[in-house]
């Protein structure tokens, strides 16, 4: 046990290789450790944005968006009689 | 909970006169000095992963970024991320309910949340990538935030922006 409820069990244990089970309430995230150094990772490459790449991405957007969000705004009000 | 709506803008709105009391100046190394409300300060009780000790960031909304968002660490100037409502660029992107781990920033009705994504800026704009897998989630009432790790396998931790990707339905 890890706390009051944590729960590590061998599952099967095969040559060299062991196989844990973890139990754990839903509150308690668990993941694989690849999966934390990958986001690690990630965010480390998310904290260096490229300044002039990000402007030319603004621009991609807007080219590729010809109508963005503000189309609330305009819509007509009797489009229910379609 | 949905990834709809962004943000009050950083100073760009006429904010009640001479009430400047609200306003946080922080001299950001990437992008000048920018004013940010006591409103969008929010507070990351464990960080982001790999940076653990800065929790107090600014969402920093300025024109010229268009979509993007900044969150500018307030201790640390020489620290932001890009991030943005992640519908914009995925629509389909859903989240799973976390609801037990989304108490830790006490989240509790959904409409309180917004969803944003990291994202990834390389030098070639074309190659930029959205963080799907560890998604920021705001509680914008209690002013808290956190990073979610979906183990959710269709969500990658880098998924291209401008690139025809098909980005399946979540859970």
């Amino acid at each position: 046990m890890i706390g009051d409820d944590v729960e590590v069990t061998v599952l099967d244990i095969r040559g060299d290789k062991v196989r844990l089970g973890i139990r754990a309430p839903s509150k308690v995230p668990v993941h694989r450790k690849e999966v934390y150094l990958a986001i690690r990772e990630e965010n480390a490459r998310a904290a260096q944005p490229h300044e002039p790449a990000l402007k030319e991405a603004v621009k991609l957007y807007k080219e590729n968006t010809p109508r963005p969000p503000a189309r609330d705004a305009t819509a007509p009000e009797n489009d229910a009689g379609r | 909970m949905d990834g709809a709506g962004c943000f009050h803008s950083a100073g760009g709105e006429p904010a009640a006169a001479g009430r400047d009391a609200g306003l946080v100046k922080l001299a950001t190394a990437r992008f000048g000095e920018v004013a940010a409300r006591e409103d969008d300060i929010v507070f990351f009780p464990r960080g982001l992963l790999g940076f653990p000790d800065i929790a107090r960031y600014a969402v920093i909304a300025r024109p010229e970024d268009g979509p993007f968002r900044r969150l500018q660490a307030v201790e640390r100037l020489d620290l932001s991320f890009v991030i943005a409502d992640p519908l914009i660029f995925f629509p389909r992107y859903r989240l799973p309910a976390a609801a037990e781990q989304l108490r830790l920033i006490d989240l509790t009705v959904p409409a309180d949340g917004i969803v944003a994504a990291l994202f990834t800026v390389p030098r070639d704009p074309r190659l930029i990538t959205a963080n799907l897998q560890a998604p920021i989630v705001f509680n914008t009432r209690a002013h808290l935030a956190m990073q979610l790790i979906l183990s959710a396998p269709e969500y990658t931790a880098a998924h291209r922006v401008f690139t025809k990707e098909e980005v399946p339905q979540g859970a």
